[in-house]
């Protein structure tokens, strides 16, 4: 035992002494990785608009290759090949080229060059107190013109309708380079454009908004347009004559598919489920390229909430409901998550944001809906929640916290007390008018497609028998139904998840309810930005012709934003 | 034996085998398989807005520290991307959707320094352990974002320039190889081309529905061709603005954005640097 014990100490000190001697300093040799055989960079050598690239600027393209040689330049204009390790081109046409570097004619590398004609840029000066408010404040414009060579200039500024000079005097056109101060006869986004020739060649429009704010202090509606920005327009009910109250450009992407947007305390939240919205075969689970961004009223700031880019496509987020500091929110077809509102660039896995509840985890599940019934808008009456659901199992489903199960299960449980409300039809959105104890919900259900509005014990009366819901669907100020696209082809979308009418939102002070409609009978209801009004039960345009996708309303009360 | 077994099994022996075979060098699988660079500033960052005007300025805070060498300054850097998406659709079409999409993002400007900040000690924050700064870097007011949608006029020559010479034809080829009767039919009603179309029509009894099914008339073969007059009216007065004309404006959608990828590269004394995550800005 002893010999073993010693032979065991004689072992440890040569692996002590190996480790002593045989190694030495592991610290890794550091590599400098030669540069590829071809390469190069570029940037404008001129002292000023180095930013912009403009045609006639000077640009210097810089071979940084590993491999010595003759470089030959191809510019991608035309123009004749240049020979140097470093050059310059100026490039007479705006446009996008492919720079080509070879070196020794044997190997060549190509990048990308974009040139950009010159343009007015125009901004709206800062005026006292913040706001430019309508036939009030008088705002000027400035603008910068790059012009190098000292070519003659001409100006034509074109002012929208209702543009005063500082004194009142209406003001449609100028042909100065400054065309002074200017007051604004009209509210929302005022679009002052500069026609500009240089040495008699006409340059690209420069165009800015002045966002003009109303002089009372009013809600302000949100919407969401399909492929261009979010938009704002005031809610003035008693406007004077003469004055127009046009949207605002908030500068901010709607994104793919905002089906929702939320407003809360200064922000709001664009929940964009992204481009593939309906059924994909992602097996793999990397097609989702859907988000939550947040946008500060104004739109002057936007940040990522939540991003589901490379994610599996159905976990996109699609409808969404605020409470307390929670944003809850579905995904396409399973259940609905929560995330703080003060999260920022959060990532969206199965881990960090598990399920609130599913599908599987209520009294519903093999007893009224099944796998994968598909989720549409949701939110909360007096405890209780509302889940619109369009496929799978339809209606509206009701619960409370106390219903969701702690495990998933596959049926077997009772149904929630709150039981399921128009059963078996296509819900597509929802809101609930507190003050008014009143109900609005929309279906498309092929011949009941349309609006309406009830008491919540006139919504249990009607169940799941359609043709209930005849008393309560509201109709056009000409008499008409609004029924949103539900031919597959015709519209977006697909059966059991058509965009239908995707969102309503309520304004608090009036009780008129806002939504977005995408018609399927255009010359009877062209499609719009919608109105309930409260005051003659009609629905009514309130902006033709736009493709909205959600609607939201700060009922804070202000003049701007 | 039996101890030796034993402390086999020993942690602590195992450990310093495991030691002796990767500290040195002969046995330095890490070195053999990996490549190893300097050793560059850490830096973060974060910017204040994911999408920003054209002309404006990105606000942005950074931390950065180094335990090699002295720091020297920061840089940003970002490159360029244009995304066009385009859609052109013909709604004269019953029996089928035409429409024709694609959304294209490409690199048009590469990778450049935008913006050089210079290192100051007094930047130091002992509640971060790390420097600290806030500042803003420049976006190009010609990056505006461009839009050409369901115009209520129809300019053939912004058609060419967004979607390229030809394109219009092979629209207008491409639908004619997809149409049926009933799309000539409510074409060229609807275009008050001719005010009926009963002479190119003829009907069969489908015995399953017990309805008729109406197409053009046919030929001794059997087949449903279309008629050479309905052709030619395709052909010669049919032009390609008809096809996409719509109750609000023309049926086509052109959009230009440009984003761009942005970091912050934070250069040692010894001209190494480390950089931050890459940030995709939205420019509107």
């Amino acid at each position: 035992m002893k010999t073993i014990t010693q032979l065991t100490q004689y072992l440890l000190i040569i692996l002590l002494g190996y480790f002593t001697y045989g190694c030495f300093d592991n610290i890794p040799d550091i590599e400098n990785l030669p540069s590829p055989d071809v390469n190069f960079t570029y940037e404008v050598s001129d002292d000023t608009y180095t930013l912009d690239y403009y045609v006639g600027a000077t640009v210097k393209f810089q071979s940084i290759s590993g491999m010595d040689g003759d470089c030959v330049w191809d510019f991608g204009d035309g123009t004749p090949t240049v020979t140097g390790k470093e050059v310059t081109h100026k490039y007479a046409a705006a446009g996008s080229f492919s720079v080509k570097l070879t070196i020794n004619g044997l190997k060549h590398s190509t990048k990308p060059i974009m040139i950009k004609d010159i343009v007015p840029i125009m901004s709206v000066d800062s005026v006292a107190g913040g706001i430019c408010e309508v036939l009030t404040t008088p705002v000027s414009i400035s603008v910068e013109l790059p012009n190098p060579e000292n070519l003659a200039e001409e100006y034509l500024w074109l002012f929208p309708a209702g543009t005063t000079d500082e004194a009142g005097n209406p003001v449609s056109t100028s042909t100065l380079a400054d065309p002074g101060k200017l007051k604004f006869g009209h509210v929302g986004s005022q679009t002052v454009r500069l026609q500009v020739k240089l040495a008699g060649r006409s340059l690209e429009e420069g165009k800015v908004n002045v966002q003009v704010a109303y002089n009372q202090d009013v809600p302000t509606l949100y919407y969401a347009v399909k492929g261009g920005n979010i938009m704002a327009l005031k809610l003035a009910t008693n406007k004077p004559a003469g004055m127009n109250i046009y949207p605002y450009d908030m500068g901010v992407s709607s994104g793919k598919h905002p089906l929702n947007i939320l407003f809360n305390d200064a922000s709001l939240y664009i929940l964009d489920c992204g481009q593939q919205f309906t059924f994909v075969d992602d097996a793999s689970g990397i097609m989702g390229d859907g988000r939550i961004m947040i946008m500060s009223k104004d739109g002057a700031k936007v940040e990522t909430m939540l991003s589901n880019i490379g994610g599996p496509a159905f976990n996109d987020p699609f409808y969404g409901y605020i409470e307390g500091k929670y944003l809850y929110f579905t995904d396409r077809n399973t259940g609905i998550k929560t995330i703080e509102l003060k999260d920022r660039n959060r990532i969206h896995t199965p881990a960090e944001f598990p399920f609130k509840v599913q599908n599987a985890t209520l009294g519903y599940y093999a007893n009224g809906w099944s796998y994968g019934a598909m989720n549409a808008c949701f939110t909360k009456v007096d405890g209780v929640w509302y889940w619109c659901k369009t496929f799978n199992g339809n209606g509206i489903y009701r619960f409370t916290d106390g219903d969701i199960l702690p495990t998933a299960i596959t049926g077997g449980q009772p149904a929630p007390a709150s039981g399921i409300a128009l059963s078996g039809m296509s819900p597509k959105s929802l809101v609930w008018d507190s003050k008014k104890q009143m109900f609005y919900f929309s279906v498309y259900d092929t011949g009941y497609e349309g609006f309406y509005r009830c008491r919540l014990d006139q919504l249990n009366e009607i169940g799941g028998t359609k043709s209930n819901l005849a008393p309560y669907k509201i109709l056009t100020t000409t008499g008409k139904t609004v029924t949103p696209i539900t031919d597959t082809g015709k519209g977006e979308g697909s059966s059991g998840e058509f965009i239908g009418i995707c969102q309503m939102a309520l304004d608090e002070a009036t009780g008129d309810i806002y939504f977005g409609l995408r018609s399927a009978f255009p010359n009877e209801v062209k499609s719009g930005l919608m109105r309930y009004n409260s005051s003659t039960n009609k629905i009514e345009h309130v902006i033709e012709g736009v493709e909205v996708y959600g609607v939201a309303i700060n009922n804070g009360k202000s003049k701007l934003f | 034996m039996k101890q030796i077994l034993k402390n086999q099994g020993n942690p602590v022996i195992m450990l310093v085998i495991v030691l002796i075979f990767f500290s040195c060098e002969k046995h330095d699988f890490i070195d053999k398989n990996a490549i190893t660079g300097n050793v560059g500033p850490q830096a973060y960052w974060e910017i204040a807005s994911s999408t920003v005007s054209a002309g404006s300025d990105v606000a942005f805070d950074a931390q950065y520290y180094s335990t090699v060498a002295d720091i020297d300054h920061a840089e940003v850097w970002y490159n360029i991307v244009e995304t066009e998406e385009k859609n052109v659709s013909c709604t004269w079409a019953t029996t089928f959707t035409y429409s024709i999409s694609s959304i294209i993002s490409k690199e048009q400007r590469i990778s450049q320094k935008i913006k050089e900040y210079p290192h100051a000690l007094a930047v130091w924050s002992d509640s971060l352990h790390a420097y600290f700064f806030e500042n803003t870097f420049p976006v190009s007011g010609t990056l505006k974002s461009f839009a050409w949608s369901k115009p209520a006029a129809f300019d053939s020559l912004k058609m060419e320039t967004y979607f390229g010479v030809g394109y219009m034809q092979h629209f207008k080829d491409s639908l004619y190889n997809l149409m049926k009767y009933a799309d000539f039919k409510n074409m060229i009603l609807g275009l008050s081309l001719r005010s009926d179309f009963k002479q190119y029509t003829d009907s069969t009894l489908d015995i399953n529905s017990d309805s008729y099914v109406y197409h053009f008339k046919k030929d001794i073969n059997g087949n449903t061709p279309v008629p050479t007059e309905i052709e030619q009216l395709y052909n010669d007065s049919i032009p390609f603005d008809k096809l996409i004309s719509g109750a609000s404006g023309y049926n086509v959608e052109y959009k230009r954005t440009y984003s761009l990828n942005a970091n912050l590269r934070v250069y040692d004394k010894k001209d190494i640097y480390g950089t931050t995550v890459t940030k995709k800005i939205d420019i509107n």
